[in-house]
């Protein structure tokens, strides 16, 4: 059901501190914290004597202690200390997770450890760059990973869902082109000869007929960056006014995701009426889609089994995106072993 | 809407003469209705067929398959150099590969083995050059309905 092998946003840097905090990943729980020294850390959330939430426990120095029974785990998940008898039993471990934080993002790795690859962790350096400004959320979605997915694909949502933001008319009017590269499928839409959306209309004050775009770029499994903006009527699109918005949609089980936003602009940075109005207004879409998602989610629910989905041409990136899952999810099924999972001191 | 597959030859095994790679196909799943039409990259050509050697991706086919009494097709050879139009009639689906040279279309730039197909109900006037000057060779494959109506295909 979750394509494993995969970087998933688990939290951003600012949710990780010296209280552990637990995160569902694929239904698979996590404990997040920090070292003294300030590096994160994934841990399973669950303490391998009778089951309990490390959670729920404390941190001794770098160490994790189970709050039952005092089990206590190093960042390696390796237990050093059982109060109640010197011998640790040879299967007292905990998971460790890979885990990679940059940019103001904490990834973590829920497959086999021997397959993380640092350098698949997706761009996000609009989030530090000084040229640029940001502004973060994050919501719970009642509804499964697929649903975020195919609506970040699929923007011509926006005309009947956000009709109070950032919607307009024109956009399902105008064609696509998917681009599949490998595990990146992206969804690109042409707007020309538009008026500015009102996002820069009154940031910037701009008037007349713009070239509009979005292209909503998937690195399968797990996060979007929809490159969006308005550039001069023929312009290079490098010329305009740009948004960033990464979209990192992590499954917790079945029927419901974290989905952590943030929108980055490189125009009005420092004007900050702008970024006030961008929190409170990105937070209504947000809402508006989380509404309609969790209303998708309950109809899919009572869907009769052998009824599908009604492709469209405008669903094409949708449709490439699903097969590009079914492929990531095909190449794991070879499986791996709960030996694969030990850590290398046992 | 436009689909740019880049090198999906990529995926073909060179030593297994059984693989292929499906570009674009009626119905998208074969259990749900009837089987039309479909293009395929493959070592073993049943249809209409033109061989691609070259770009290091292996000697393999670009293979057009059609249920005859629903769907018409055309293979061709296409060259491009300067900026020119391929002009494409209402309600036909086109197929391009790729075979030598660059091929600019739009913002895009489709090198040996990338694909393009172009869907629509309406005539489309497809702007396309040689990327780096020079000459771009490319497979087209055009399929229309025998009945007139609108070729519909979701990817």
């Amino acid at each position: 059901m979750y394509v494993l092998n995969a970087w998933y946003v688990a939290a951003w840097s600012s949710e990780v501190s010296r209280d552990p905090v637990r995160r569902t990943i694929c239904e698979i729980p996590v404990v997040l914290y920090r070292t003294q020294g300030g590096t994160a850390v994934a841990l399973e959330d669950r303490c391998p004597h009778r089951g309990y939430p490390l959670s729920a426990g404390r941190l001794v120095r770098d160490a994790i202690e189970c709050g039952y029974h005092g089990f206590t785990f190093d960042c390696a998940g390796v237990c050093t200390r059982v109060p109640a008898q010197d011998i640790i039993p040879r299967r007292t471990f905990v998971r460790a997770f890979p885990i990679v934080e940059k940019d103001g993002w904490i990834w973590v790795w829920t497959g086999e450890k021997e397959k993380a690859d640092v350098a698949a962790v997706p761009d996000t350096h609009w989030m530090t760059d000084p040229e640029w400004a940001t502004v973060t959320h994050s919501f719970p979605f009642a509804c499964r990973a697929e649903l975020i997915h195919d609506n970040l694909l699929d923007l011509t949502h926006e005309s009947f869902i956000h009709l109070s933001t950032v919607g307009d008319d024109y956009i399902y009017q105008h064609g696509i082109t998917v681009v599949v590269d490998g595990d990146v499928v992206s969804a690109d839409r042409l707007m020309p000869g538009v008026v500015a959306p009102p996002l820069y209309a009154s940031t910037m004050g701009l008037t007349g007929l713009w070239d509009r775009f979005h292209c909503t770029e998937f690195h399968a499994p797990s996060f979007h960056v929809l490159h969006s903006g308005i550039t001069g009527q023929g312009r290079p699109r490098e010329e305009g006014y740009l948004i960033k918005v990464m979209n990192g949609i992590t499954p917790i089980d079945a029927h419901s995701s974290h989905y952590f936003y943030a929108f980055s602009r490189n125009f009005g940075v420092d004007d900050q009426s702008a970024t006030e109005a961008l929190v409170e207004g990105l937070g209504t879409v947000l809402q508006e889609d989380a509404d309609a998602l969790a209303l998708q989610e309950i109809g899919l629910q009572s869907r009769p089994a052998g009824e599908f989905d009604v492709l469209i041409a405008q669903d094409a990136g949708v449709a490439k995106a699903r097969k590009v899952m079914a492929r990531l999810l095909l190449a794991e099924q070879t499986g791996s072993t709960v030996a694969d999972l030990e850590p290398a001191s046992t | 809407m436009m689909l740019l597959l880049r090198e999906p030859a990529a995926e073909l095994d060179p030593y297994d003469v059984e693989s292929e790679v499906e570009i674009a196909a009626s119905p998208d799943t074969h259990a749900r209705r009837p089987w039309e039409w479909d293009v395929r990259l493959t070592h073993r050509p049943e249809g209409l067929s033109r061989v691609f050697d070259g770009a290091g991706l292996g000697r393999h086919h670009v293979d057009v398959r059609v249920r005859p009494d629903v769907v018409t097709a055309d293979l061709r050879a296409v060259a491009v150099d300067i900026a020119t139009a391929l002009v494409r009639e209402s309600r036909e689906l086109w197929v391009l590969v790729v075979e030598s040279g660059r091929l600019q279309q739009g913002r895009f730039v489709l090198a040996p083995g990338d694909v393009l197909v172009c869907e629509g109900d309406d005539p489309l006037a497809l702007e396309v050059a040689a990327a780096d000057g020079g000459q771009v060779s490319m497979a087209l494959v055009a399929l229309r309905r025998v009945d007139g109506q609108a070729l519909r295909w979701v990817p």
